[in-house]
């Protein structure tokens, strides 16, 4: 190869264009010096492009770029503005929704081009969080859930000692059992409506916690339902049936949507 | 007898660039005359460096010469310009066939510490006239460019020099195994500037 070619040398090789309306490269320095000219004559819609030109006063700069760029800058301000209301109105939230059958929230962020929207890494932060809280969550019911098969246990017991004592009693003391009875209804009704209190409060306090952190709106499943207060044990000619599944008491929902079977009992046939 | 003062010749940095950008531009329109790029009609008669000049009056390339002339004395004003090429290619192929080789010296001192030198504007004028005369004889030697012809200048700088907005980054636009032809120099003890022109190999002469 010649002489003066690139071997050894590590400047800049550069040739003038030909084009009569060469492309302008807008560097950021460029872009800035552009803009401040524009704030200086008073905004992007007072600016106009010979005026940017005279104040800029750079070389080789021409009516024909600036007029490019000051429409797109124009047209950049509006989507700007508009955008700021956008946010303003979704107060610059993101979205977590929580579905029905799985313990990883799916999150979508909005944000505009200014990074607006959640670092990443801040959000992954939160979602390992939340997952711990529900991991929690799961024990906490699990341990419920224990209880609630022991207590059934116990229920089932008392339930074969009331019937052995009023098929050896007679008909005689059936009032009084059934008193007995109506009694331990209404407090198993109270014990399950508490359970239910327990896992609404635990999966509100998860609602709560990815709300401070997150600055969102937290989607889960309505847990339980109204409890049947006034639930009494049916007598129909000399049986007496009693209804465990108190209404919203069988399915205990968590945040992740796993359901917990509380049905225990169904019915005694006396 | 009467004592003569001595005018001395001193030579500014700024005056240096404007002697080595005024020649590219003179060097540049007498190599389109002379290797016959634009037509010798589009060319008018002016007296320069001591010499018939010939100065192109194609609005196109006089304004392209202009701005071009304009840059590279704000470069060599900055200290910042290592070379100025003159390619010619064929129009068709985009082949180059030939470059004008312009390697530019600057004294540093002169740049970092704003010192003048002293030449006599006579003697960078003789040298000029040196290199333009080679110019004009190179026809003689150089190949016929019997094709219509562009041509493109190449701007080597430091690597610090921010592109302007008329121009492009671009490749050095090489002729492979080249002959070569030194010419004269001229030197304004601020700028040296050394010519040389590379030219594609005739088959004919390697036959």
């Amino acid at each position: 190869m010649e002489g003066g070619g690139r071997e050894g040398y590590n400047g800049v090789i550069m040739t003038m264009t030909r084009d009569p309306k060469p492309r302008l490269r807008w560097t950021a320095d460029l872009h800035d010096r552009f803009v401040d000219a524009v704030t200086k004559l008073g905004g992007p819609d007072k600016a106009t492009p010979k005026s940017v030109l005279r104040l800029m006063g750079l070389k080789g700069l021409t009516l024909y770029h600036l007029k490019s760029h000051l429409q797109k800058y124009r047209l950049g301000q509006q989507a700007q503005k508009q955008n700021e209301e956008v946010h303003k109105e979704n107060s610059r939230c993101s979205y977590v929704n929580f579905s029905n059958r799985s313990l990883a929230p799916n999150t979508s962020y909005r944000g505009d081009d200014e990074g607006g929207e959640i670092p990443i890494a801040e959000a992954l932060r939160c979602q390992i969080e939340v997952q711990k809280r529900l991991e929690e969550q799961l024990k906490v019911q699990k341990k419920l859930q224990m209880r609630i098969e022991a207590q059934g246990k116990y229920l089932q017991s008392v339930l074969e000692k009331a019937q052995r004592s009023l098929s050896l009693d007679g008909p005689g003391s059936l009032e009084a059992s059934r008193a007995e009875l109506t009694e331990f209804n209404s407090a198993l009704s109270n014990f399950m409506e508490n359970m239910n209190k327990d896992s609404k409060q635990n999966i509100i306090e998860v609602n709560n916690f990815y709300s401070k952190s997150h600055g969102s709106a937290f989607y889960n499943q309505e847990v339980g339902r109204e409890q049947n207060r006034d639930q009494k044990p049916k007598v129909e000619g000399g049986s007496i049936q009693f209804d465990l599944n108190i209404k919203g008491s069988n399915d205990l929902v968590s945040a992740g949507g796993a359901e917990m079977d509380a049905n225990m009992v169904s019915s005694y046939r006396v | 007898m009467a004592a003569r003062t001595v005018a001395k010749d001193i030579i500014t940095l700024r005056g240096s660039a404007a002697i080595v950008s005024e020649f590219f531009g003179y060097a540049a329109n007498s190599i389109l005359y002379n290797r016959g790029v634009y037509p010798e009609e589009s060319f008018v008669k002016v007296k320069k460096y001591g010499l018939p000049m010939l100065l192109t009056e194609d609005e196109g390339v006089k304004s392209f010469l202009a701005n071009l002339t304009a840059q590279l004395s704000e470069w060599l004003e900055a200290g910042k310009l290592q070379r100025v090429v003159l390619v010619i290619m064929s129009k068709a192929t985009s082949e180059v066939l030939e470059r004008w080789n312009f390697s530019i010296e600057t004294d540093s001192e002169v740049v970092e510490k704003g010192v003048s030198r002293e030449k006599s504007d006579k003697e960078i004028m003789r040298e000029i006239q040196a290199i333009m005369r080679q110019i004009a004889s190179s026809i003689t030697y150089l190949p016929c460019l019997d094709e219509p012809c562009v041509f493109d200048v190449l701007a080597y700088t430091d690597k610090d020099v921010a592109v302007p907005f008329t121009w492009v980054e671009s490749d050095p636009k090489l002729i492979a195994n080249p002959q070569m032809v030194k010419l004269h120099s001229f030197d304004t003890k601020i700028h040296k500037v050394d010519t040389l022109v590379s030219y594609k190999n005739d088959e004919w002469d390697e036959q």
